[in-house]
């Protein structure tokens, strides 16, 4: 029986009493799955995402965590339960990447040798080698900065990850990479991850389930099939469109074609009379 | 030349008076630098969660500011005595002013990517306040603490106006006696004491900065290595 | 980061225990005040010699309090001093603000019943010498000019420049009171502190000054006291000003006070003064070596 890890229930908020920044919105996220918040600027998305973990108040409409009204739940201690990661990371200067990993579970007072396994243990997970641990922040790249943001957001061993545009700010290549690995922590760990993101292709990699938000209300949730080939409106179809569909050709699939024209099994030509035909 | 030589021999004639001068300035200072850090931080960490607190606070240590210290330290006479609280009472007033300037700006400085994710994270008020904005403000709270040390250190030599005492005593007898030997002798201790102060601040400033930032004033960035 | 709050509070606690340690006077002692003026300098280790020597209570001095009178009476009052040598003339034309008596032993007299009734505080013996006022100017100005009185003076002031402390500009018993009786309309008044009349009447940027007839550095200025040829300066004689509560509390005091009666004379308190002025000597060494010669101190051996 699949667990609800989130809810969204009638979601209004407007930061100038005016304009409604989330409009009426419901939304259900389940346990274990990667949902991806998909959007163009100001739609709401990054707003959504803070409500989650208290920083942003909702001006009305209920959300639940684990089935708990985030009201009856104190601030501080839900933001320890959950996994939060920024585009911008925020790692601490001053701390080294070990101190960083392990804030979570320095300010919730954990004995020192539990971090100290900790900390080895989810830079490995990372991706990173142990003796990064001493450094500081400013001695990372940009690409390495990100996977101890990752690290730090596993530390107090989370259910539910927020992630707000977290490979924004580094370049593709770095980005793709991140994004693997992402992939491979998920399929280990089956955490809950809520990942917000204005990059068509990264939403459709990433996402078990994806949800396209516009205006602040939710224009359609499914797989990725669901959103580029089942559109529930115009506004879908035109944003997907056909780059949607280049990015759901599985790199396994392009490698396969390309191998088969490789070795005469297939020739372009027939290739095209298969398709125009 | 020969005030200077008149002034070394003044050093090693009284210098038992001498020396019990200094460490009641070293004392009355200390004892006034220990208060100003303890309320300066407190009211400017204050500062930073009220505007309002904050704008009154900035506009009253200013005003208070350009009064000239003759003049404070003549009218504390009048309401708190002549003698050693009172000197220390305004040069408590004076050395207010940087200190809770510069954990205001140190604090609201901090990057606030930094400040959403410790808050994101479960920090506590307190636990982002120590954690976080304090460790991160420290390098301009220090410039602060810099300035002010050097300044209660000189204007602790008009404290021996109101009776209290330290080297401005020699300063003021110099005055009063006619002596400018004695000024000169009082004023130059003064200064040595000032500029080794600021001597040490600094090291321990550079080290801070070196910690915090990662930075080497003198040295290009270091741009980050993979 | 807890631990810097901690270090926080503590350093300012211990700070404030020190400075209140620092307040407060473990065993016997007086606070003795001195003006800011080389004289009063010389009477305070004077008296500190003899109470120390004579009784087992300990001096602390704070010397030159800015202001004089002004700030030390109020300090008297609040107890924050203990005693402090003033002049006959000042605590009765200026603190209690009466009307001038001419005769010095009536006004003294006066005076030190008024202290004990109103503020609690005994005059004790005249010290002998009298610091009152003067005015004096370069004796080759007066003698150009032709001045040898006040009188003198009023005729041609308009041409001159008075440099003055605060205090005399503003007592009755200073240049109020002077112009009235003189008609003096000096061309410019410049108030100047205590310790700087010297200088600038040394280097001409005052003309006249007033000086205090006890000054050491009349001779080395070459200066002139005129004559006061109509009176008009009150009498200062100088004693020991303290609280009855004090006396009340140390009586031995009083005996070690009284050797102060008739001690020392305008010459010799004019010679002290020079000797710190201008030899630049130690006060403290002066006043040493003025009870020696008196026979009130004796060396110990070191």
């Amino acid at each position: 029986m699949k667990k609800k890890a989130i809810e969204f229930k009638n979601i209004v908020k407007s930061y100038d009493g005016v304009n409604k920044v989330i409009d009426n919105l419901s939304l259900t996220v389940m346990s274990g799955e990667l949902l991806t918040i998909l959007g163009p600027s100001g739609c709401g998305k990054t707003t959504l995402l803070k409500m989650v973990n208290k920083l942003i108040a909702p001006d009305s409409g209920t959300i639940l965590v684990n089935d708990i009204d985030i009201l009856d739940q104190d601030a501080i201690q839900l933001r320890r339960s959950i996994g939060y990661v920024i585009q911008q990371i925020g790692l601490l200067p001053h701390l080294t990447i070990k101190e960083n990993i392990n804030y979570v579970l320095s300010i919730m007072k954990t004995d020192p040798a539990f971090k100290e396994k900790k900390a080895l243990e989810l830079i490995e997970t990372v991706g990173l080698s142990a003796e990064y641990l001493t450094r500081y922040p400013r001695q990372l790249s940009g690409g390495q900065k990100q996977r101890i943001g990752v690290a730090r957001a596993l530390a107090a061993d989370p259910e539910i990850i927020l992630m707000d545009e977290p490979f924004g700010a580094v370049d593709e290549i770095t980005r793709s990479l991140l994004q693997d690995e992402l992939l491979r922590i998920q399929k280990k760990l089956n955490k809950t991850i809520l990942f917000v993101t204005h990059d068509i292709q990264e939403a459709l990699k990433l996402g078990t389930r994806i949800v396209l938000i516009n205006q602040g209300q939710i224009e359609q949730v499914g797989s990725k099939e669901d959103l580029i080939f089942r559109p529930n409106s115009e506004f879908v179809k035109d944003f997907f469109g056909i780059k949607g569909f280049k990015a759901t050709l599985d790199n396994q699939v392009m490698r396969t074609v390309y191998k088969r024209l490789l070795s005469g099994e297939e020739t372009l030509t027939d290739l095209y009379r298969k398709l125009d035909g | 030349m020969n005030i200077l030589i008149g002034v070394f021999n003044l050093y090693i004639d009284r210098w038992d008076f001498f020396s019990k001068l200094i460490v009641q300035h070293i004392l009355l200072t200390l004892v006034s630098v220990v208060i100003i850090m303890a309320f300066g931080i407190v009211l400017g960490v204050t500062m930073t969660k009220n505007g309002m607190f904050a704008k009154i606070m900035l506009a009253i240590t200013n005003f208070l500011y350009t009064i000239p210290s003759i003049a404070l330290f003549g009218f504390l006479v009048i309401i708190t005595g002549i003698g050693n609280q009172s000197a220390v009472l305004a040069l408590v007033i004076y050395g207010l002013l940087p200190i809770i300037r510069n954990t205001y700006v140190g604090i609201k400085e901090v990057d606030d990517q930094v400040i959403e994710s410790a808050m994101g994270m479960g920090s506590t008020n307190m636990q982002l306040l120590f954690r976080v904005q304090l460790p991160l403000a420290l390098p301009v709270i220090f410039a602060g603490i810099r300035i002010m040390v050097v300044m209660t250190i000189s204007l602790c030599g008009i404290a021996s106006f109101i009776g209290a005492g330290g080297l401005g005593v020699a300063i003021w007898r110099g005055i009063t006696t006619n002596f400018p030997e004695m000024t000169i002798a009082g004023s130059l201790l003064v200064a040595l004491l000032a500029i080794i102060a600021d001597l040490i601040l600094g090291r321990i400033e550079y080290r801070a900065q070196k910690r915090i930032l990662g930075v080497e004033m003198d040295k290009p960035l270091r741009t980050s290595t993979s | 980061m807890k631990k810097f709050t901690v270090i926080l509070i503590l350093a300012s606690m211990v700070g404030a225990l020190a400075f209140s340690a620092g307040c407060a006077k473990e065993g016997k002692s007086v606070v003795i005040a001195s003006k800011p003026m080389t004289e009063q300098y010389i009477l305070v280790e004077i008296l500190t010699f003899l109470i120390e020597d004579n009784t087992d209570i300990a001096v602390e001095q704070k010397m030159g309090i800015g202001g004089g009178t002004a700030n030390i009476h109020p300090a008297m009052l609040s107890g924050e001093i203990d005693m402090y040598p003033e002049y006959t003339g000042t605590g009765w034309l200026f603190v209690l603000k009466k009307d001038l008596i001419n005769d010095p032993q009536a006004l003294y007299e006066a005076t030190k019943e008024a202290y004990d009734q109103e503020y609690d505080i005994t005059w004790s013996g005249l010290y002998g010498f009298n610091d009152t006022f003067g005015i004096a100017m370069k004796k080759d100005l007066a003698a150009e000019l032709g001045i040898e009185t006040y009188s003198d003076l009023a005729a041609v002031s308009p041409g001159l420049t008075l440099g003055a402390e605060y205090d005399f500009y503003e007592r009755e018993d200073g240049y109020p009171g002077l112009e009235s009786v003189y008609g003096f309309d000096f061309g410019k008044k410049t108030e100047l502190d205590i310790g700087l009349k010297y200088q600038s009447i040394t280097s001409d940027e005052v003309d006249v000054i007033n000086v205090f007839s006890t000054d050491g550095r009349l001779e080395e200025a070459g200066l002139v006291v005129l004559k006061d040829d109509k009176n008009f300066f009150p009498s200062y004689y100088c004693a020991t000003l303290v609280r009855n509560d004090t006396l009340a509390r140390y009586p031995e005091l009083a005996g070690v006070l009284a050797m102060m009666d008739g001690m020392i004379s305008d010459g010799e308190m004019t010679y002290m003064n020079y000797l710190v002025e201008i030899e630049n000597q130690d006060p403290k060494i002066v006043a040493r070596d003025f009870l020696i010669e008196k026979g009130l101190y004796e060396e110990e051996s070191d």
